[in-house]
């Protein structure tokens, strides 16, 4: 179902509007949230609330953005404020955070089995939080350079610069690693 | 590097997600919207009833001093006024 015809159920039955965006959409969110959380737990929590959020607000939707850019907004942010506030909680940064979000995964059955994509989150978590969100939204997302601009409120050029800086020392972090590990 | 979905869920994870979403969502309002109606309904009941017992009182207060009044009547009815006079002024008590 397209935009336009989704659009048109919201808006003359909200409920059965919001059973189809929801019935549509519900991978695509939890899937991104999951990229950025890591755990299944977290992701299923934040899921919920972003959906809940949306069912709300779904009156105050103009209907001139993408629906998809506008649930991939709402549930970025939601994201980020759920981990700043595990990460003020525990006081500590977002980089050790991160890094004891991919350890458990280690022992996570809802990861996989293959020891270089645990070597990947290891080298994403090592990331400061603005290249880590960056590399994940144009590397898992595939958002354009300018979206991502638009998003985190900065230019296309320092996204880009970020993204090729996360890139390279993701990459030898991998390399590095994946010897050690050989 | 390759890119992979290194995640995954449990099995039928994401329909019991759809289900719990919507379970807090549009059902959750139908149960609030059915809660306040039960309660509007049950207010809207305990109203008639009460209104109904004072109705019922009020007819029956009614009748029983319209049943004391023609008593009355007829027992004065039975009675002739030199009778009645002789009572009176012997101070009598009747025997009612």
């Amino acid at each position: 179902m397209n935009d336009k015809e989704l659009i048109h159920y919201i808006q003359f039955n909200k409920n059965k509007g919001f059973a189809l965006l929801l019935k549509q959409y519900k991978t695509d969110v939890y899937w991104q949230i999951r990229r950025l959380v890591l755990q299944h737990d977290d992701a299923d929590e934040l899921t919920q609330i972003v959906f809940i959020k949306v069912f709300k607000n779904l009156d105050g939707f103009n209907f001139q953005s993408k629906i998809s850019t506008w649930l991939y907004r709402i549930a970025h942010n939601e994201t980020i404020s759920f981990l700043r506030s595990k990460i003020k909680k525990r006081n500590i940064s977002f980089e050790d955070f991160m890094e004891n979000q991919a350890n458990e995964l280690e022992s996570d059955v809802n990861f996989s089995e293959d020891k270089t994509e645990l070597i990947l989150q290891k080298a994403i978590a090592q990331l400061p939080e603005k290249q880590n969100l960056i590399f994940k939204m144009r590397y898992y997302d595939e958002l354009k350079f300018s979206e991502i601009a638009e998003l985190l409120n900065l230019t296309e050029g320092a996204i880009k610069s970020s993204y090729h800086i996360a890139y390279q020392k993701i990459e030898s972090y991998v390399k590095l690693n994946f010897e050690n590990f050989n | 590097m390759k890119k992979n979905n290194p995640f995954k869920v449990p099995d039928s994870y994401f329909d019991d997600l759809e289900n719990t979403i919507l379970s807090r969502t549009i059902q959750n309002k139908k149960i609030i919207l059915i809660r306040s109606l039960y309660w509007k309904y049950a207010a809207a009941c305990v109203f008639l009833i009460g209104i109904s017992v004072f109705i019922y009182q009020q007819i029956q207060q009614q009748k029983t001093e319209q049943a004391i009044e023609v008593y009355y009547k007829n027992f004065i009815e039975d009675y002739s006024e030199d009778e009645m006079n002789f009572y009176v002024e012997s101070n009598y008590e009747l025997d009612w």
